[in-house]
Order: structure tokens, then sequence, then C-alpha cells
């Protein structure tokens, strides 16, 4: 039942091994779905070329959503969630054959809705705001989905219980499994809300409900929704400290801190699905502020306190190795010719400046009415989700190929620019849709020339050339994408077997060397870094407020 | 560590300085950021505090259409044109897929914009001042504004609403003095609202039922779909469509019909019998219009 | 390392427990987030009045 790792030293059950395999095989599969449509879009939106029609372009940008969002995502974490819960625990899967029912409940989800999107029977965004209606199927297809990852999560509660009823790992789980239990409690909150939408509208789709009143819709949806994208804001934060701990030996520079930053998302990262609703009538504006606040931001400074532990416990590990000299010696002799620990790096500079940083600033009750429903929205995202949480998982993938699939990586040059391609064509992507945004750009919108309209509107003529960069940078992250797959495919299915430790093409670091306690400062760069991300921040901040300002009075 | 439990006095390990002092930034920032959005509610010109009423799509387009038709002032790309007085309600629809009526706001006047949907939600999205409001069918949302720089606006939809989203586009126009609406081509409007006509008993002539038909097909938003200028993208257009020979699918299969009278009636009341061919994809929804209103069009649409 | 007879009696502090105490976590952050987003946003919607009678009023003249 159990082989014991002959890299690592875990004990690795047979079935979970399994399990992990055929979750992530699908992930790839999900995200190679959504990167097709992606392109196509890209090439929509880029208005000289304007490559599909209104209804395409419609329903890709649905299917494009569900696959990215929803299927690519989810499919990746529970496979992690399993991995967190009886590998690094070293103790076994509690029930394997419900591992598959869940598996094939979430394989069902996904063929039988994106079947019905690509027949034209969903028209609705992945959102599917009522009154808007897709085909029952649509319905029924993301919840057979969502009952598989719910029981998936389940599972890695009940493997947690067996693991510490048998004393697997003391008192305290480790730091990376306990990120993981952040994220499948957010798991939990978000397949619940889930159920609570979904089960009523398929009912309404079918006939056998009237109406769907559409606030109470929307309220409910973004608790799905949202939550969902936290799951991932967990999930990423959590690899982060492994591949600290993978590639140079680093750990959180203090456990309780991260833990405790890890508390504050589960009690309320998840209210702030409230910020899709700051510009909704129904809802009041103490409703609103409360809610967008995460608990008047305690949730981001668990994100912020995060933001200073995942950097020095790279930074402490390197100093520890020697490398101390000046503030930044430690990143400049990190290994950056590890794919896994330059695609980490890139994800957390990215979610910091780009993702994070617009994300508190546009979920502002105010700030939100000069971007919500702007294209700034979906350039926002991408730098947390695809830039942040995606590239984290293309990172780890490195390590998961040798250790889960046991194959060496075929084209490891290729592996060590994919995710420099993938950090810049994003970024290039998710900066130009948020100034796009901000130059007042709707999103999901097939024509910004309005044509067939009794007027005509034109964008400040800046516009054009943010398109043509927003058409560079998706182009630029379609291809390492492609060439990210193209990796894993080939190395999983026609790659060398691993033979042993010699075989490894990512190093895995001992542990860094203890020294007695520190004087002074532990992580000086790293406070040299969030100083800067501060001052960005605050720039971004007032340059947001000011603008609001000067639009019409509302009130 | 990430990967083993944690070594013992894990939980009393000092907190480094380092670490302790940014923490210490970052609550103060987190703090200050609540107290932010709300002191921006006591001292700040711009929040999205609205008073919200519950209503339904019939009760909301009636009193969209009974404001549109006591306060036009003009008509715009068949869009009816209204020029609310400060302070005063004013009632916005939208629907697949246009926004009506088309204002005309005097610069740092407040008024109290009505916003709601016949249909489903849509996105009301001023440019080029870049503010942006959720819609939705059944609550009508009540926001106060006040326009503090003349010029053009236009009102786009930014929430996907169906196969015309791209094409819902309106008009708000802020001016300073009368001289500014020739800017607009408005210079012709009427400084106030006619006051609506008795009801006469007897019968009007074919000239006054045309004008009574445009008004509906402002009013009611026939022009939303169907053009007059001979664009067809959403539905058929229909100047030279009285006593046309049209292509229409009726159960399926194909057939030939002649546009008339009884015909224009049917389209009205029974959209989906029989379907423009060409047009199977944007089906037309069925309208609230009295028999009087459809026989008003009918005279409109033999002038066109 | 003592050499008691008896077995060890550790004081774990509260927040510890908490902290470690995955259940606790999973029920608090469900209520919390279901008292202040949802239950608390659903009953404002259901709270709302109709359209006042005067506003109507005005558009019957």
């Amino acid at each position: 039942m159990f082989r014991t790792c002959d890299i690592t030293g875990f004990k690795v059950d047979l079935r979970s091994e399994k399990l992990i395999r055929y979750n992530a095989v699908f992930a790839v599969i999900s995200l190679l779905l959504a990167v097709i449509a992606a392109i196509l879009l890209v090439f929509t939106r880029y208005q000289p070329v304007h490559l599909l029609g209104a209804e395409w372009y419609y329903r890709l940008v649905t299917f494009h959503g569900l696959n990215a969002l929803i299927f690519w995502i989810i499919f990746f974490e529970i496979a992690g969630l399993y991995f967190g819960s009886t590998v690094v625990l070293n103790t076994r899967f509690c029930a394997p054959r419900l591992g598959w029912v869940a598996f094939g409940l979430m394989v069902a989800g996904l063929v039988m809705s994106n079947i019905i999107i690509l027949m034209g029977k969903a028209d609705v965004m992945l959102t599917s705001y009522t009154p808007l209606k897709a085909h029952p199927l649509y319905y029924l297809g993301v919840i057979l989905f969502a009952v598989g990852a719910l029981l998936g999560v389940i599972l890695f509660f009940g493997n947690l219980m067996i693991a510490r009823r048998e004393k697997a790992y003391g008192e305290t789980m480790p730091l990376f499994t306990y990120g993981l239990m952040t994220a499948a409690i957010i798991a939990v909150i978000t397949l619940a809300s889930g159920a609570l939408i979904y089960i009523p509208t398929f009912l309404w789709s079918l006939g056998l409900i009237d109406n769907i009143d559409p606030a109470m819709y929307k309220l409910i949806w973004w608790g799905l929704g949202h939550s969902s994208q936290q799951i991932n804001v967990a999930a990423m934060v959590s690899i982060w400290y492994l591949v600290s701990f993978l590639s140079v030996g680093g750990t959180s520079i203090n456990e309780r801190v991260s833990r405790s930053a890890f508390v504050l998302y589960i009690l309320f990262i998840c209210l702030a699905s409230a910020h899709h609703l700051l510009t909704d009538p129904g809802v009041s504006s103490a409703w609103k502020v409360w809610n967008t606040s995460y608990a008047m931001y305690l949730a981001v400074l668990a994100s912020m306190i995060h933001a200073f532990a995942v950097p020095s416990s790279f930074e402490s590990a390197q100093r520890r190795w020697g490398y101390n000299k000046g503030l930044f010696q430690w990143l400049s002799k990190a290994p950056w010719g590890n794919p896994a620990f330059s695609s980490i790096i890139l994800a957390i500079i990215g979610f910091g400046f780009i993702g994070g940083t617009t994300g508190v600033i546009f979920g502002m009750e105010q700030t939100n009415i000069i971007v919500h429903n702007t294209i700034a929205i979906p350039g926002h995202f991408k730098g947390t989700v695809v830039i942040g949480t995606t590239l984290t998982f293309m990172g780890i993938t490195y390590y998961l190929i040798p250790l889960i699939f046991r194959r060496k990586i075929v084209g490891f040059k290729w592996a060590k620019w994919q995710p420099w391609l993938f950090f810049i064509g994003i970024a290039l992507l998710s900066v130009s849709m948020i100034v796009l945004g901000q130059l007042g750009v709707p999103r999901r919108h097939w024509d910004s020339t309005f044509s067939g309209g009794p007027f005509t509107y034109n964008f400040n003529p800046a516009v054009d050339f943010f398109w043509a960069l927003m058409m560079l940078g998706g182009t630029l992250a379609f291809l390492s994408t492609i060439i990210w797959i193209l990796i894993v495919v080939i190395s999983v299915f026609f790659g060398p077997k691993l033979k042993g430790p010699a075989d490894m093409q990512l190093s895995i670091s001992p542990l860094a060397p203890e020294v007695k306690a520190h004087k002074g400062f532990e992580a000086p760069g790293t406070l040299v870094l969030t100083l800067l991300f501060l001052l960005v921040f605050l720039a971004l901040f007032f340059l947001n407020w000011k603008w609001l300002a000067a639009t019409w009075n509302v009130n | 560590m990430s990967l083993f439990s944690p070594a013992e006095g894990w939980f009393d390990k000092k907190v480094s300085r380092d670490e302790k002092v940014w923490m210490v930034i970052s609550l103060l920032l987190c703090i200050s950021m609540f107290v932010w959005m709300i002191m921006w509610h006591v001292y700040g010109k711009q929040n999205p505090s609205s008073t919200t009423y519950r209503t339904s799509t019939a009760e909301y387009s009636k009193l969209g259409e009974a404001y549109a038709k006591q306060n036009m002032v003009g008509v715009d790309n068949g869009i009816p044109v209204v020029r609310p007085r400060p302070n005063s309600d004013v009632f916005i629809v939208s629907e697949m897929w246009r926004w009506s009526p088309v204002l005309i706001l005097q610069k740092d006047q407040a008024y109290k914009f009505h916003i709601s949907s016949k249909d489903v939600v849509h996105g009301f999205s001023i440019q080029p001042v870049n503010m942006n409001f959720q819609v939705y069918p059944q609550y009508d949302y009540v926001l106060e504004f006040k326009p503090t720089e003349a010029g053009e606006y236009k009102v786009i939809c930014n929430e996907f609403c169906g196969i015309g989203h791209h094409a819902m586009i309106g008009k708000i126009v802020v001016i300073e003095n009368e001289e500014d609406l020739k800017l607009y081509g408005y210079e012709n409007f009427k400084k106030e609202p006619d006051p609506l006509p008795e009801k006469k008993g007897e019968r009007l002539s074919e000239t006054e039922m045309a004008l009574l038909g445009e008004q509906v097909y402002v009013l009611k938003g026939c022009g939303a779909c169907h053009k007059t200028d001979g664009s067809s993208l959403i539905a058929p257009a229909w100047n030279g469509l009285f006593g046309k020979e049209e292509e229409v699918i009726e159960n399926g299969s194909k057939t030939s019909v002649k546009v008339d009278e009884a015909y224009i009636r049917e389209s009205i009341k029974d959209p989906q019998r029989k379907i423009t061919v060409g047009f199977e994809n944007t089906p037309m929804p069925v309208f609230p219009v009295t028999d009087d209103e459809i026989e008003q069009l009918i005279a409109y649409i033999k002038t066109l | 390392m003592e050499n008691d007879q008896q077995p060890e009696i550790r004081k774990v502090p509260f927040a510890r427990m908490i902290m470690d105490d995955f259940m606790l976590l999973l029920f608090l952050g469900v209520t919390i987030y279901a008292i202040f987003y949802l239950l608390w946003g659903i009953m404002e919607l259901s709270n709302l009045p109709g359209i006042p009678e005067e506003i109507k009023e005005t558009l019957n003249k």
C-alpha cells in the first residue's frame, strides 16, 4: 500500500498517489481548454482582427471562465489536498473508493457543462446572472462538479482526522498542510454557497420554480464565486512556503505569525465576496463597508503578513547558508535556475504588485464606482489568479513531475525560461487591461465601437496602444502556457523514468543550518521590498481616489 | 519545516524586530483604510449609497413610459429626449438593448435617477466620466447624481445582456446655458413638455395616427431593434416594410407572407408564430401594447 | 525532561489550542461568513419597501 520515496523519505500511500495523478492530469486538460479559448478571445477584443463573431465571443467567455477559474484550479487543488493530507503526513488515504467517486463526479461535470456550452445552450457567462437562463444540463454539470469537489474536501478532512488520531504528526500539523487546511475550510464555504444557489437555479431552469430574485442570486452566487478564488490564495501561499523549503531549505521565520495569518483568512476572507455588490442596489452601505473590508481589513492584514513571512523564509535561509552580503545577495545568489523557484518568486511579485494592490483598491466601496464591470476587473484578477495562483501551480508541477509521476522533465532548458515568458505575458496583459478599464472600456463586450447602436462613443485614443499591448501580452502568455503543457504532457507520458535522487533536475535543499537567536533584523532585504510595495500601493491608492473625486457627485 | 511539524516551542518564539515593524505598519494601514471608507461617506462626494425600492418589471415599465410621455421635449434617433427639472425624479429604463430616455441635464444641479430594467441585469456605465452601476429588474435603484462638468456623455451597458449587448448605448448631455443645446442639435426642442392631449372621442386622421404611432415606436422601445434607416442587425427594418413579401419560418418550414395590417398585428401579439428568416437568433419578446397602439404603429409603418 | 512517575501535565495556551483545532476553525469560518455575509445580506434584500405612492402620483398627472 505504501512506497517510501527514495528522494524525500516520505511514506506515500500508492492509492493516494494514483488519485493525485489523475486529478492533476485533468487539471492540465482543463487548462488547455481554457487557454485555447483565451487566445481566440484576445484576438476578438483586439478589434483590428476581431476574430470571433458576437455569439461565439460570448460563448467562449463563458467557456474560458468555467475551465480556467473552476475546473483547472479545483482539479489541481484537490490533487494538492490529497498530497498534503497523506504524503506530507506519512499517513494513509481514508477512503480511496470515495476519492474515485469524487473524481468521477468532477469529470462528469466538466464534460457535461462544456458540451452544453459549446452547443450554444449556456451563453450566460460564468456568473449566469438570472434572469439569463441556461439549459438545465449546464447547471447540473456545475452541480456535479461541485459535489465531487466537496467530497474531495471532506476526504481531506477525513485524512487529517485519521492522521491526528494515529498521532502521525504530533499536535501541530506542518505549515504546508496547515495552509491547505485553510484552503479546504474556504472550499467548504465555497461549495456550500454553490449548492445553495445552483440547486434552486437548476430547478428554475426546469420550470419547477417561478422566479429567482436577481439580487438574491448575485449575493449568494458570489459566496461561491469569490470564495473559490480565496481557496486559491490559501493554496498558493502554502505552496510558496513549500517551495521555499524545497529550493533553499527555508521555512517561516515565525510559525505562530504565519499560522495566525492563515487563521485570519479562515475567519474573515470570505466576507469580501461583497466587493462584487458595491455598486448594486439593495444592500446597505454598512453591509458593504463591513464585508468588503474583510472585517476592518483583518484578512488583508493576513496577506500583508504573508507578504513578509514568505520572502523572509527565503532570505533567512539564504543568509544562514552564508549569502549575507548587503541587502540582496540572498536573492541574487538564489537558485534561479530552478524553474519552481523562479515561478514562485515571479508569482509573489506579480500577485503583490499587480493583483493585490488593485484588489484592495478596486474593492473599496467608493473607488469601485470607477471600475465596476470595466475590463480593469479581469485585468485585476489576471494579476491574482493567473500570475499568482496559476504560475505557482505551474512552478510546483516541476517538482511533481519527478516526485509524484516519477519522470524526468523533458525539455528542461525550456522549463527554465517558461516562467519568465509567462510572467511577462500576463503582466502585460493584466496591466494593459487595467489601464483600458480605467479609461472606461467595458468587460464582456464584443464591440467597443457600438456598431448597430443609435449613438456611438469614442474612447480616449490611448486605448489603441493598450489594446495592442494586451494582444502582445496575451499571445506571449498563450505560447508560454502551451510550452508548459507540452513539457508536462511529454514528460509525464513519454519522459524517461526517474530512477533515483541522481536523476533529479531540480535540487531539493537540505534544511538551512540553525543559528543562535538573531539580534536585530532577520530579513532586512525583505523589509525593504515590502516597504517598496507599500509605496507602490499608496501611490495607486491616492491615484484612484483622486480619479474618483473628479467624477460627478453621486449619493 | 513547511513539510514537517514545527519544532517544540514554536508558539512561544519571539517575533523578530523587522517582522514586528512590518506587522505594525500593516495594521495601521488596514485600520486607516477602514476608517477612510467610512469617512468618505461623511466628507466625500461620491458614494454608492442609494435608496432601493422593490418593483416589478410591469410596474416599472409603466412608470418609465409615463415619465417619458409626460416629459418628452424631442426625439433623438428614435429615443425620447427628456429635460428633467433639478431635484426631480428621473426614470431611466434599460432593456434589451437600449437605454431610455436621453437626458438634458443642467451642470451642478442634482437629479434623482431611478434606474431599473425591463428584462435582465444591465450595467449603467456613464462615459467618459466612467461611473458604473449595476441595474436589476424588480429593483428600483435611486441614486442622486450631480453632473459637475458640461458635455456630451454616453451611457454604455457593461453587464452582458444578450447578443445585442454591444449596441446598447444611450446619451446624456449636460449644459451650462441654452446655447449649449446647439452643440447637440437640440436647439429646436420644446422648452417644456407639451401638456398631454385630452382623449378625443372622434376618429383621428391618418397623419395624427402616424404621429401617435411614432410616439409608441419611441416610447415602447421598438426602435431598439427595428430601425428605420434600412439597417437590420437585430430585427427587420421598418422602412419599406409595409406591403413587402417577406420570407418567414412558421412551424419549422419556410413560407412567404405579405406584410399587411393583419400580419403586423400578429407579429406584435404573437411574435414567435412567424419568425423572419435571418433573425432566428434574436427572437422578439412579447411587449405589452394595446390594440389602439398597434393601430397607431401600423399607421406609422405605412409612412416609412 | 522530568522523571515523574505520573504523566506530564502540560498547559497548552488557549490560543494555540484553537489554532490547532481544525474542526473548530471550520465551524468558526463557516459561521462568521454565514452571519455577516449571507444572513445579513439576505435580510436586507428581503426588507425593501415598494416605490412610494407620492412618486407614482407625480406620473399620473
